[in-house]
């Protein structure tokens, strides 16, 4: 049989598991707190990562803005260049015909 | 433990079960934690991934409709350049032709049956018993010799008191009736056809719309 403690010891035994019991709870409290701060870093990562979409959309659009808008210009240079060949065409075609032009209108003018 | 006590071999394997038993749990809490972290990334990364080229593809979308727009708008304004500057040459050719078409005078026997046939209408139009021709001076010879050949010449009266590239008007003697058959006038009147013709005439073949 085991024996009885005594008073004192059994105070002592008690204080001591006391002691541990408590050092557990420390433990596991230290445990929550360190999982609370990991799901709190997880969020705010969480945030973040929506923050860096964000910037990236913002820069690959600004980027294609960017694109679009040279070609547009490339796209206005093109044209501008074709006009003003246009308008050689039109001046020369102009000038060809300019004597003709005049046969064509007293002509018309001189209709019956 | 820092107490300095004598505890029993039973007590010491309880309390060392205690912090075991803490130690456990423990790992669970965190292993829990970890696992629930990183389920919030996987899914933030997962959200923001899809947001993200949302994002782009609309805001693509969005640029390409203003560039078809933009170039819509660059064709039609160049269109409108080339189209006016092609009709401020018609017009100009027009607005300056009038000098050009006194030569008809030097095409003596186009210009005689021109004025021919008019003098005989606008007589007949104005219908009364006494006409006035207005005529430049350089036609008063001309004009004179065609009316010679025309009945009533003797109700005809001229006057060479026009300054005109060609042809003539023609009034009654109380100038309530008038006709007007100078060449100016009749330019004047044509202008709206004729720009379209002179624009077939020089350009027609150049597709401003095909551009």
């Amino acid at each position: 049989m085991t024996p009885l403690l005594s008073k004192e010891q059994f105070d002592k035994e008690l204080e001591y598991l006391m002691e541990a019991e408590k050092q557990g709870r420390g433990i596991i409290e230290a445990a929550r707190k360190e999982s609370e701060k990991m799901l709190e870093e997880a969020r705010e990562k969480a945030v973040q990562e929506e923050a860096k979409a964000d910037r990236e959309v913002d820069e690959e659009v600004k980027r294609y803005e960017e694109e679009v808008n040279n070609e547009i210009e490339k796209y206005r240079g093109i044209c501008e260049e074709k006009m003003q060949n246009f308008l050689r065409e039109l001046e020369k075609r102009f000038c060809n015909k300019k004597s003709d032009v005049v046969k064509l209108v007293l002509q018309e003018v001189l209709e019956k | 433990m820092t107490m300095h006590l004598v505890v029993s071999e039973a007590a010491r394997n309880m309390a060392q079960a205690i912090l075991r038993n803490a130690e456990d749990q423990k790992e669970r809490i965190l292993l829990e934690a970890k696992k629930r972290a990183e389920e919030i990334m996987r899914e933030a990364e997962k959200s923001a991934g899809e947001r993200k080229a949302k994002l782009i593809e609309q805001g693509k979308e969005d640029l390409d409709r203003f560039k078809e727009q933009e170039i819509i708008k660059i064709k039609i304004e160049f269109k409108r350049k080339l189209y006016e500057h092609a009709w401020s040459l018609i017009d100009s050719v027009i607005s300056n032709v009038a000098s050009s078409l006194e030569k008809i005078r030097e095409q003596k026997e186009v210009y005689g049956s021109f004025m021919s046939t008019l003098l005989a209408n606008s007589i007949k139009l104005i219908a009364e018993d006494e006409v006035i021709i207005h005529i430049d001076k350089r036609d008063e010879s001309m004009v004179r010799e065609l009316i010679e050949k025309l009945p009533d010449s003797k109700r005809i009266r001229v006057m060479p008191d026009l300054s005109t590239a060609g042809g003539f008007t023609v009034t009654s003697k109380d100038n309530f009736k008038e006709v007007d058959e100078t060449i100016e006038n009749r330019l004047g009147l044509k202008s709206r056809a004729l720009r379209e013709k002179l624009y077939d005439f020089i350009f027609g073949d150049l597709n401003v719309e095909d551009w």
